[in-house]
Parts: structure tokens; C-alpha cells; sequence
């Protein structure tokens, strides 16, 4: 198992350096006017080209790749934002925001997961009942409904009833419970979601009809055997949940004035910010394929029938 | 199952436990102040926290009177709070002629020589005084004395020099460094482009220097009537801009302070917050004590309601929403119209250089913008007051202008320059040019010559917009309607073409991918004179990016332009500040509006606005996050028949300051 692991992990390395070299070159293939923030028109042509000497942008690719890699690798190095905060470290633009990022998604998933995963066990323990028509409703609901809408209501009717300001605050404890209200919503749609799917399939399965044949009690059926065999899968989805809270949200933040990373690569791209645009890719696909090897090793290790080798991988 | 569990517990615990520990990470201070910002200079070390003599700051000021003109009653709390939809990318206010959000957010921390007043006059700011030479091409600026830079937490570091305005001038030339701020050196002033392009090294050849330590000596290129106007020289304290370099401004305590205000917190993408600066020159007239801004890119959403709750004292109700605000009994006597900001005019411009594809029949186009008849329709067909109430339904009549020069922006000996004569004419049409008889007029000449010259009709009119820019979506739609119900669907076809909402200046307008389009230009160029308002029309062929008039391939559309040409290069040749060279400008002015080259439209600041505060008695403008200075925050917000009457005082007095403004002095050396 070991072994596997150790494979694991080299290959989600590989696949994050091979992702590190695509989004390097095809960002050097953009025009060089990204690099020169608000400047680019006001330079004279000799003057960009002794900038890009500078910044190392006239040597090949490789060699720029190269480079940046062994900075990447020795210092820790990003390069500096060009428009998104002038000449300031695309790190310390990325750890100005990650904290309260995390703090508000981890708050969220932590309530939200529970919840979801709690709801989906009462509407999958009778189907058609008053808990199953509820929660489908309330999915149903949160999908239909375009995301920024509810969450405009929820923001402006709900700091009417709480007597809380419209927009967060680092000093008002009251303004962060909305915002967190409002991100933990689609968690529990989604967890409920899936996990009355998963308590669903194994209701139906022959092993349960042969315990229910030999009378064993509806609630040991239920909660030995139907829900710890449904929530396996679920595993899967604990850990990109958890890492996935660095990515922000998007339109939770603007709407509450949070000054997290919601929004802050689409705002880079925009903005042709190239350091931090390349800063963020690499750090999103990292956190996307570690998310997916840790939900693979989690499911191994509260499911003892999965055995982590060659042919009998989870993934 | 138990492993399971446990398994969740734990997770949970250690979620709500780790999202706990980060969030008291953002409680945490900035980097010690000691070690960023101590810099003093050689000799005079300042104890932080303790005032030196020269610098020692005012009492805060009392509002001792709470009764203002009109029934206005001040807060006793002044503390300003505002909403902002752009972020500062950076906090250099000499780094920062890159955007509005920059230049404007900055502002509240520095000042430059001069300054402007309520009235959007001249005035002096760290300049006490200033002379001109007889020959126009050297200024002298007398520098305040005993004025000292603060860092963000209030202890003064230093004090204000000459050469803290050379410092500038040394980063902002400095190839290395390559700020956004070079063009208010050059060309204007003697080798400062020969210093930023490095053809030379030595900034004390630049004419731009100390003669001592508070007298700021520049020397000019050639004499430019409209000097002081561009002279927002800025300065910096020379041992901290060394010491931080290009990272000077990244942060709020990477930077110094000199203006009426102390950025002393600042999150970005959150909040920032202002102190009053005891040490500014003129605190005494600074009267609001905090200005607490919060960053919300959802502001035309989110600012009424902040309005309405207190959380903002600004708010602009946007045309979609003010309908409901005026059937609100409870605010709908609060909605005021906005004041037009004469720094900024909108126009429709013709291409005459179409690079769009064959769909839009550029060939066809291309006849008929060098019609003069066919422009001719269109400039008395376009009716701008049905326009522009898509922006604004109720005060559009205040913003419309018949002229590209905005009324009011350039005022001499008592004359407005768009009321003296030939350019006059144009203001005798009413309804804002609109004139369907002249039009059809024009429509029936332009069908019968184009026709003539082989075009077809309906002629194809690619209307290009930018859909980020508030009202213009709607606006081209009724632009379109209107100008097929007069000139009739046989005649025109305007084909409505969204442009890209990112870089939609450089893939449209500068690519020449329109037939008509509104357009602008800022008056930065040169604000308060004229020629502020020529240099968009008045392109080499190479850098025609407008209207690309130079480019049209028509040899009587070129005699246009070149009598155009001619008209302001003679203008600018007269560099003395007088009537005549006003006249040359207006007469160039009626020249390309009597062509029809463009059409004239609006100076923005259109909307309807909300305000807890007098915005009549700012300095530097009447915005929230300008004109701190002089402003007096409400105990209730401004109503509708307050701002009228205000208004009205406000237009009395600044005619009077005008007639009133005293000659430049010239110096005697």
C-alpha cells in the first residue's frame, strides 16, 4: 500500500509539473502587454523591449521555463503582480487572501457537510415522505434558482432580520453568519443530494431484503448497514472539499465585501496580471488532483474492502 | 461505522478549529511601522509619536456652528463612509495616472502644488505662491515651510522640501522604473524626455530643480498658457522613496503622507480607512475626522439600501431603480440630480477609415461618410435628449451640450468659450441639435449624390458599444430606433454590434471596427483650456485612433481635415492666454462641428444621487471619495430643494471667482 501511495503522489507531482509547463508556455504565447499593466501604451517600443531583457521574457521558452521553475523550487518565487497590487508578490497577494477564504468555506463545509449528509439519510428513510418531498424541493429550488438572486434576497432580507450590517466586517461577528449561511446552501443540496442516492441504492440491494427477511430491526438495517455502506462514496468528496475552500467564492464574496480569492483569477485574467494568473493555475490544478488522491486514500481507509494496489484501486 | 464517525468528528473539530486559527490570522497588525517607516532626515531624528515644532498639528477642529446655509445641519460625529467598486492596484500617488481608482483613491493622502478649491478653480496647495517669468518659459513655486510627511500612523518622519518634488521627478523619469506618470514631465519640460529615455543621466540637467530648499525652479520647453493647470506636481521624502524604491506605495505604511489625510488601515478588496491628518497645512478646515471606506464591486446594487441603512453616505440610484425611489414618499425627496464634471464630454464619431468585415459593406460605408450631406442627416437626425434619458430620465436636459468644449469649462474675462462667436451659432438649435426638417433635408441631397457615386441603401451603420459601460446598451437601441424612424428604414440600416467588454477601446475604437460610435476624451490633456478637446481630431495618420479622419481616402473629406489642421495649428502657436488665441480654438471648434466631422452629446456626471453630506463644499470634487476638504458631513441627508437651492449659490459664486481670478505674477529675476 505504501508503494501505492508513494506512486500516487509522484504521479499527481508529474501531473502538476506537466500542467505548471503547459500553462507557462501558453501564457508567454499571449501578447507581452499583460506585463506592462496600465504602462504598455505610454512606453516607448525600445523601452518594452528593455523591460521584457529584463524580466527574462527574450529568452526561449525553456530556458524561461527553466528559470522559472528553479525560483519556483529554491525561493519560492512567483514574481510580482503587474496590475491586480503594482510590484507587490503574487504570494503575498495569494496569502493576504487564502485565510479568510479557508476560514469562511471550512465554517461552511463543516456545518453544511453534517447537515446535507443528515438530510439525505431522512429523505432516502422513507421515499415520498414529508422529508423526501421537502429535501427534493429545497435541491430542486437551489437549482433552479439563478445563484445571485437568492443570494441578493438572502443579503438583503436577512441583515434586515438580524439587524446586521450589509456587508462583512472583520469586527461584526453577526456579519459573517449570512455569508456563511448562504455558502453552506449548496453544500447540503449537494451532500443531501448524493447521499439519499447512495442510501437509496443500498436499500435496494438483495442484502438488505435477505436482513429484512430474517427480521433484523428496521434501525440496525438502516444505520449499520445502509448508511455506513452509502457513505463510503462519500468520502471521496471530503478532502476537495476542504482544500476546494482556497479557490473562494465568487459571488458570496462580492456580494458581502469579502477579501478572499472568490473572483480574484477571473479579476487577474481580466487584468492580464500574468504572474498571478500563472500563480493561481498552478495552485488550483494542484489543489484539484491532491483533493482527489487524499478522497481516494480516505475512502481506503474508512473502507476496509477497497485495497490500494495496481488492479484493485479506487480511481 | 464507529471508525466513521470518528472519523467525521474529528473532521469537523478540526475544520471549525483550523477555520477559527485563520481567521484570527487578519487581526493581526501590519509590519511594525519601525521597521518600514522610520526614516528620518540626517540630523533630525523625530521621535515617532511626538510632534516636532514645525510640524506641531492643530487642535482638531470644533464645529462650534452646527447650522449651514439652507436649514443644513452638520453631524456631530464627522465621520464620512463611502462604498467603492475599484480597487487601488497601487498607493503611489505618482504612480498612479493609469487609472481613475488610482488617481482618485490616492488623493486623500497627497497634495500637489496647487490644488482645487469647491469651485474647481486653481488654488494654492503646498505651493504657497508662484511666479512666471516675461517670457512665459520658467515658473518659480514657493514652498510651504514647516510642513512635515507622516507615516500611516502619525508620527511625522520629515519635513517638506523642494527636493521632495525632485525626488518625484527622479523616480518618475527613471528608465528603471518606468512609471505611468512620465507624461507630466515631458515634453513640457526642458531634457525630462531626454532623461526618461536615457539619452541622458544626469536628472540636474532636467528644468526641474531646488534652487533652495523651498523654492521649486521649472523651465519649460515653450511658454504653455495652461501651465498651472497641469503643475499637479507631487512630491516625496527623498530618504524613504530611496529606501523602498519600486515598492514604494505597495502598502499603506510603504508610504508617506503630506495630504489632509492618513491611510491608517487598508485591506484590499476590502476596506480602507482614512484619518485626518493634523499635520496638513489647512487642517483647520479639514472637518471630517474618519473616512471609512468599504470595497464592494456590487455597489449600483448594493449602495442605495447601504444609503438608506447608514452604511453609506453616497449613493447613486441608478435609472433602473429610480422610479421606485420617487414613489417613495420616505426618500423620494432626497434624489438629486448630479452636477456635469466638465473634465469629461461624450460625442458620436464618424469613421472614416472602416475596417469592419464585408457583412457591414465597409465600402459602402466608406462613400457615404465622406458625404457631407450623408453626415449632415445623421448630426441633425440623432436626437440626444431621447438618448441620454435612458441614463438619466429626469435631468438629461442638464447634461446635454451643443458643443465638444462643455459649457462652463472654459470661462474667460466673463465669457463662456462656447458662447463666443462662431461656435455660438451652434447653440441657437434647440432640442440639443436635433432638427428632423434640416435632417430630411440633408437625407434626400445625400441619397441623390451617394446614389450618384454608385452607393447602395439602405447604407449599413455599424453601431458598435461597450456593454460594461452603464446605459449604453440601451441607449444604442434607442439611437438605432429613432434614427430609422426619422430617416426611414430605406435609407439607413443601423446594425447594433456589442463590442468586447475587455480592452474595448483598443479592439474598436482604435481598430476602426464602428461607423458611428459615442466616444470620449478626457480634458487631462490640458484641463481648463480649450485644446483640451482638439487633440482626439487632430492626429498624425500614425497615431489617428478617434475617428481616423487622416485615413478616409476622400480628397475632399482630407481638405476638411487639413483646414482643420491648420486652424489649430495656428492656435497653438499662440501661447499668451488671451482672446485671440481663444478665438483661433473656437473658430477651429466650428469648423469641424459645421462639417459635421462629429456630433456633440453629453458631459458626464448625469444620474441621480443621494448624499449625507453638502456636495457643493468640497475641495476637488463632489464625489465620496474626493473633496474631503471643506466638506461637512449631515446629521440627515441632503434633500432635493437643499441641493437646488445650494446649487444655485454655488453657480452665483463661482461665476463670481471666476471674474475675479487675479493675474499670474511675473517674477522679477
Amino acid at each position: 500500500m505504501l508503494a501505492y501511495i508513494v506512486k500516487r503522489v509522484l504521479r499527481s507531482i508529474l501531473s502538476v509539473f506537466i500542467i505548471i509547463c503547459i500553462v507557462f508556455v501558453l501564457l508567454r504565447m499571449l501578447p507581452v502587454e499583460g506585463y506592462f499593466g496600465g504602462r504598455y501604451d505610454l512606453l516607448t517600443e525600445e523601452q518594452r523591449q528593455m523591460e521584457l531583457y529584463r524580466m527574462g521574457l527574450l529568452d526561449p521558452v525553456p530556458v524561461q521555463l527553466f528559470n522559472f521553475l528553479r525560483q519556483l523550487v529554491t525561493e519560492f518565487d512567483l514574481g510580482l503582480s503587474s496590475r491586480i497590487r503594482v510590484n507587490v508578490p503574487v504570494t503575498t497577494v495569494i496569502a493576504d487572501r487564502v485565510p479568510i477564504s479557508v476560514q469562511f468555506g471550512l465554517i461552511s463545509v463543516a456545518i453544511g457537510m453534517p447537515l446535507g449528509m443528515a438530510l439525505g439519510v431522512m429523505m432516502s428513510r422513507k421515499k415520498g415522505g414529508v422529508w423526501d418531498k421537502a429535501g427534493t424541493g429545497y435541491v430542486a429550488i437551489l437549482n433552479a434558482v439563478p445563484a445571485p438572486v437568492y443570494m441578493v434576497l438572502i443579503q438583503l432580507y436577512g441583515t434586515m432580520l438580524l439587524g446586521a450590517p450589509l456587508t462583512f466586517r472583520f469586527d461584526s461577528p453577526m456579519s459573517r453568519v449570512l455569508p456563511i449561511i448562504t455558502m453552506c446552501l449548496p453544500i447540503i443540496a449537494i451532500n443531501a443530494f448524493w447521499m439519499r442516492r447512495y442510501m437509496v441504492d443500498e436499500i435496494n440491494r438483495d442484502y438488505i431484503k435477505l436482513a429484512q427477511i430474517k427480521n433484523v430491526p428496521t434501525t440496525t438495517i438502516f444505520f449499520r448497514h445502509v448508511f455506513r455502506n452509502a457513505v463510503v462514496p462519500m468520502t471521496n468528496l471530503i478532502p476537495l472539499s476542504i482544500l476546494g475552500t482556497i479557490w473562494g467564492q465568487i459571488i458570496i464574496e462580492r456580494l458581502y465585501s469579502i477579501p478572499g480569492m472568490g473572483g480574484l483569477l477571473i479579476d487577474a485574467i481580466l487584468a492580464r496580471d500574468n504572474a498571478l494568473v500563472q500563480a493561481l493555475v498552478i495552485m488550483f490544478s494542484a489543489i484539484g488532483i491532491f483533493g482527489l488522491l487524499l478522497g481516494d486514500l480516505l475512502m481506503a481507509f474508512v473502507d476496509p474492502r477497497i485495497r490500494l494496489h495496481k488492479k484493485g484501486a479506487a480511481r | 461505522m464507529k471508525r466513521f464517525l470518528k472519523l467525521i468528528t474529528a473532521a469537523v473539530i478540526f475544520t471549525l478549529a483550523f477555520a477559527l486559527f485563520t481567521g484570527c490570522a487578519r487581526d493581526e497588525e501590519p509590519p511594525a511601522p519601525g521597521a518600514d517607516t522610520n526614516v528620518s532626515a540626517p540630523g533630525q531624528p523625530p521621535a515617532p509619536g511626538q510632534p516636532d515644532a514645525p510640524g506641531q498639528p492643530d487642535a482638531p477642529p470644533a464645529v462650534v456652528d452646527m447650522t449651514g446655509p439652507h436649514g443644513i445641519r452638520f453631524a456631530q460625529e464627522q465621520v464620512l463612509h463611502f462604498v467603492y467598486p475599484t480597487e487601488m492596484t497601487n498607493l503611489n500617488p505618482f504612480n498612479s495616472a493609469d487609472s481613475l481608482a488610482n488617481s482618485e483613491g490616492n488623493q486623500p493622502g497627497s497634495e500637489s502644488l496647487l490644488r482645487r478649491d469647491n469651485f474647481g478653480l486653481l488654488s494654492p496647495g503646498l505651493a504657497h505662491s508662484w511666479e512666471v517669468s516675461p517670457d512665459g518659459m520658467t515658473w518659480r513655486f514657493f514652498i510651504r515651510e514647516g510642513l512635515q510627511w507622516v507615516d500611516h500612523q502619525m508620527n511625522p518622519v520629515g519635513e517638506l522640501t523642494a527636493d521632495c518634488f525632485v525626488a518625484v521627478m527622479e523616480w518618475v523619469l527613471d528608465p528603471e522604473i518606468m512609471s505611468v506618470n512620465h507624461h507630466q514631465f515631458h515634453p513640457r519640460i526642458v531634457n525630462a524626455y531626454e532623461l526618461w529615455t536615457g539619452a541622458i543621466t544626469d536628472p540636474n540637467l532636467v528644468g526641474f530643480r531646488a534652487i533652495d530648499t523651498h523654492t521649486l525652479e521649472i523651465q519649460l520647453t515653450s511658454p504653455i498658457p495652461y501651465f498651472l493647470e497641469v503643475a499637479g506636481f507631487q512630491p516625496a521624502y527623498r530618504p524613504f522613496l530611496e529606501q523602498h524604491g519600486m515598492f514604494y506605495g505597495t502598502s499603506n505604511y510603504t508610504t508617506l503622507y503630506i495630504g489632509p489625510f492618513v491611510l491608517t488601515e487598508f485591506i484590499p478588496g476590502h476596506m480602507r480607512v482614512w484619518e485626518r491628518n493634523p499635520f496638513y497645512w489647512d487642517a483647520e478646515n479639514v472637518h471630517i475626522e474618519r473616512a471609512v471606506g468599504l470595497f464592494n464591486a456590487e455597489v449600483n446594487v448594493l449602495g442605495p439600501e447601504m444609503f438608506r441603512r447608514g452604511e453609506s453616505d453616497w449613493a447613486q440610484i441608478t435609472s433602473d431603480i429610480v422610479d421606485l425611489w420617487l414613489n417613495d414618499p420616505e426618500v423620494s425627496h432626497l434624489v438629486t440630480p448630479g452636477i456635469p464634471d466638465h473634465s469629461f464630454q461624450w460625442y458620436f464619431m464618424f469613421n472614416f477609415d472602416p475596417q469592419f468585415g464585408p457583412e457591414f459593406e465597409p465600402d459602402n460605408w466608406r462613400l457615404a461618410v465622406n458625404n457631407e450631406a450623408f453626415r449632415q442627416a445623421i448630426f441633425w437626425g440623432i436626437d440626444s435628449h431621447r438618448a441620454l434619458l435612458t441614463l438619466d430620465p429626469f435631468n438629461a436636459n442638464l447634461y446635454l451640450s451643443n458643443t465638444i468644449t462643455p459649457r462652463g469649462f472654459a470661462i474667460a474675462d466673463g465669457v463662456d468659450f462656447v458662447d463666443m462667436a462662431p461656435l455660438s451659432r451652434f447653440h441657437q438649435y434647440p432640442n440639443w441639435l436635433h432638427y428632423p426638417a434640416r435632417a430630411l433635408q440633408f437625407r434626400d441631397q445625400a441619397r441623390a449624390e451617394l446614389t450618384a457615386q454608385g452607393a447602395t441603401f439602405p447604407i449599413i451603420m455599424k453601431l458598435s458599444y461597450n456593454p460594461n459601460t452603464a446605459g449604453w446598451p440601451l441607449e444604442v437601441q434607442v439611437l438605432r430606433q429613432q434614427l430609422i424612424d426619422l430617416l426611414g428604414a430605406d435609407f439607413i440600416n443601423p446594425v447594433i454590434q456589442t463590442g468586447p467588454s475587455v480592452d474595448f477601446l483598443t479592439a474598436v475604437r482604435r481598430q476602426g471596427q464602428f461607423a458611428l460610435m459615442k466616444g470620449n476624451n478626457g480634458s487631462g490633456v490640458a484641463p481648463g483650456d480649450p485644446s483640451a478637446w482638439t487633440f482626439a481630431f487632430s492626429r498624425s495618420e500614425i497615431d489617428d485612433s478617434w475617428i481616423h479622419w487622416s485615413r478616409s481616402g476622400s480628397a475632399e473629406t482630407q481638405r476638411i481635415h487639413d483646414e482643420y489642421r491648420e486652424l489649430i495649428d495656428h492656435a497653438r502657436t499662440l501661447t499668451v492666454q488671451n482672446r485671440e488665441r481663444w478665438q483661433a480654438f473656437n473658430n477651429a471648434e466650428y469648423h469641424l462641428l459645421n462639417h459635421a466631422i462629429v456630433r456633440p452629446f453629453y458631459t458626464i456626471g448625469s444620474g441621480s444621487f443621494v448624499f449625507r453630506y453638502n456636495p457643493f463644499d468640497g475641495f476637488g470634487g463632489t464625489g465620496p471619495m474626493v473633496g474631503w476638504v471643506g466638506r461637512r458631513m449631515l446629521d440627515h441627508p441632503l434633500t432635493a430643494e437643499q441641493w437646488t437651492l445650494l446649487h444655485a449659490d454655488w453657480e452665483a459664486e463661482r461665476q463670481t471667482r471666476i471674474a475675479n481670478t487675479p493675474a499670474i505674477p511675473v517674477g522679477n529675476w
